[in-house]
């Protein structure tokens, strides 16, 4: 019996089950592995399994092994990014642009430098989820230290056009030295992602999002020219100075295999994934009311955004993950909570709060099935119509979100 | 913490008093709205006298713990006087439906639309 039980799983990009090739890969590392700092034969053999799985993920961003620095996760890479970038300017604050639908990882650390001084930007997006480069050139000024964006939204699946921002403002960066960071937790091994297309200093990554362990992450830190960050936390030198602690082999090795499965799969994987999730969507809109968030033509394959007019946000979420069969879907990202109300990416994209409430985040990864999706649209549509049955006949009216 | 006790989820996902009453003399409804975008219309049918709750359903738009609470809230009123409706209170709701505490206006959804009703 696995983890993730009966449940229809469609929360991939919460956290994507574990390959079992990446699993058996993992496992004799679980079983023994050295301390790859030692010198000893054992000590060798760990750090060579841990340089083999750099290789890997190094190779699925075109970058170099000695570009990537291990982390526990993305909220880790994201935050030593971050803060990093701030503390190598020795604690005179300065000023950051981010967007206002980032992740929490990234939110949460710049909204923490906010606090000690830093000006912070958090720039709008369109309905469609994406930020305006003339918005983000004007927010720039001189004392503009860090540029934070998100290469895929976790919530929306909306993806960023960063070389249209490494086109218009790469150079001007550049110029100014600016830290340019991209969140990419949510691309890794979804959409090609060349570390000098994008054109970002740092690049911060997780495993679990594409099948890889919970637990292990990688930031992307550019060599040349090398960006400008200092490390977060101090002890013993591991990962250039940047990281310490022991890396955890068995962890980085299904990282490392994580990525080579996804480099190797990666065209064909996304394609089906993207007819599933069109064949989800197609059979959602059996039911009135509906609305997909996010611009259809840039967002990434394993993501469906629906809001579902007429229905109580909590009722929703609860009725399809408590229902028989229970679907495992979230309400905005896993991390937030329904209880403290409605998504901050969906209300920063103008969706009513309403809506924004009664909207679910079906994610879709490698294995997920056409019958997955059948029986999810199936009870989906069955609990949407349950629910506004219940209602009050004036609450259903889909007019009601006119104003 | 679990946010739902088993007596909510099953009441939530197969409530056995949800619907409507054509409106009539020995009909009585009441309606009550909460902050966060829940409704809920209950519909109380009479006996001759005007005395007894004869029939009690509900419909609601509301989190789980309102949809189950206002099915608990039908169970109850059924067979009981007016009188005793008036008496039921946001507290005997919540111990009654299985609320956590900070569900608990929920219980006060129902209080309103009792209120208005009788």
């Amino acid at each position: 019996m696995n983890a993730t039980g009966k449940a229809i799983y469609l929360d991939n990009a919460a956290s994507a089950p574990l390959d079992p090739a990446v699993r058996e890969a993992m496992l004799p590392y679980l079983v023994s592995a050295a301390n790859p700092a030692s010198e000893h034969g054992p000590g060798r053999a760990a750090a060579e399994a841990v340089e083999t799985a750099r290789e890997r993920v190094a190779a699925l961003i075109g970058a170099g092994p000695d570009e990537i620095v291990w982390t526990s996760g993305a909220t880790e890479a994201n935050n030593l990014a971050i803060s990093g970038a701030a503390a190598a300017r020795r604690g005179r604050p300065g000023h950051i642009v981010t967007v206002a639908t980032a992740h929490k990882a990234v939110l949460d650390p710049i909204r923490h430098l906010g606090g000690l001084g830093w000006r912070v930007t958090e720039l709008p997006v369109n309905a469609g989820g994406r930020i305006d480069l003339d918005e983000l050139e004007a927010a720039l000024s001189g004392d503009t230290v860090l540029v934070s964006l998100t290469h895929v939204n976790n919530e929306t699946g909306v993806i960023e056009d960063l070389a249209a921002v490494r086109a218009r403002l790469g150079e001007y960066f550049r110029e100014r030295e600016i830290v340019f960071h991209v969140d990419a937790a949510q691309s890794l091994g979804k959409l090609p992602l060349a570390a000098d297309e994008i054109g970002a200093d740092l690049i911060g990554f997780s495993a679990h999002k594409l099948h890889g362990p919970q637990g292990v992450g990688a930031l992307y830190v550019r060599r040349r020219p090398r960006a400008r960050i200092a490390p977060v936390w101090h002890g013993g030198g591991h990962e250039q100075g940047l990281r310490p602690g022991t890396v955890p082999v068995h962890q980085v090795v299904g990282m490392g295999a994580a990525c080579a499965l996804a480099g190797e799969r990666m065209v064909e994987e996304q394609a089906a994934i993207a007819r599933r999730r069109d064949r989800l969507w197609t059979r959602l809109r059996e039911l009135s009311g509906t609305h997909r968030h996010g611009a259809a033509e840039h967002t990434v394959a394993g993501i469906l955004n629906v809001g579902f007019e007429g229905v109580h946000g909590e009722a929703l979420l609860a009725g399809l993950t408590l229902g028989a069969p229970p679907l495992a879907v979230s309400s905005g990202a896993a991390c937030s909570d329904v209880r403290a109300g409605s998504s901050h990416v969906l209300r920063a994209m103008g969706v009513p709060p309403e809506r924004a409430a009664a909207s679910i985040r079906f994610s879709l990864g490698r294995f997920t099935t056409d019958d997955d999706i059948e029986r999810a649209a199936d009870r989906t549509i069955e609990e949407v119509t349950r629910l506004r049955a219940l209602a009050p006949a004036e609450a259903t009216r889909p007019a009601a979100e006119v104003a | 913490m679990p946010i739902y006790s088993d007596a909510v989820r099953k009441r939530f996902l197969a409530p056995a008093h949800a619907g409507e009453l054509p409106r009539g003399e020995r009909v009585l409804e009441g309606r009550a709205a909460a902050a966060g975008g829940s409704e809920l219309a209950l519909y109380l049918a009479v006996d001759a006298d005007g005395e007894t709750i004869e029939n009690a359903v509900f419909r609601a738009h509301g989190c789980p713990s309102c949809i189950a609470a206002a099915d608990w809230a039908c169970e109850w009123l059924r067979g009981r006087t007016l009188r005793q409706a008036r008496g039921l209170t946001a507290v005997t709701i919540e111990e009654g439906a299985g609320l956590v505490p900070e569900k608990r206006n929920c219980g006060l959804l129902i209080e309103d639309a009792l209120e208005e009703a009788v």
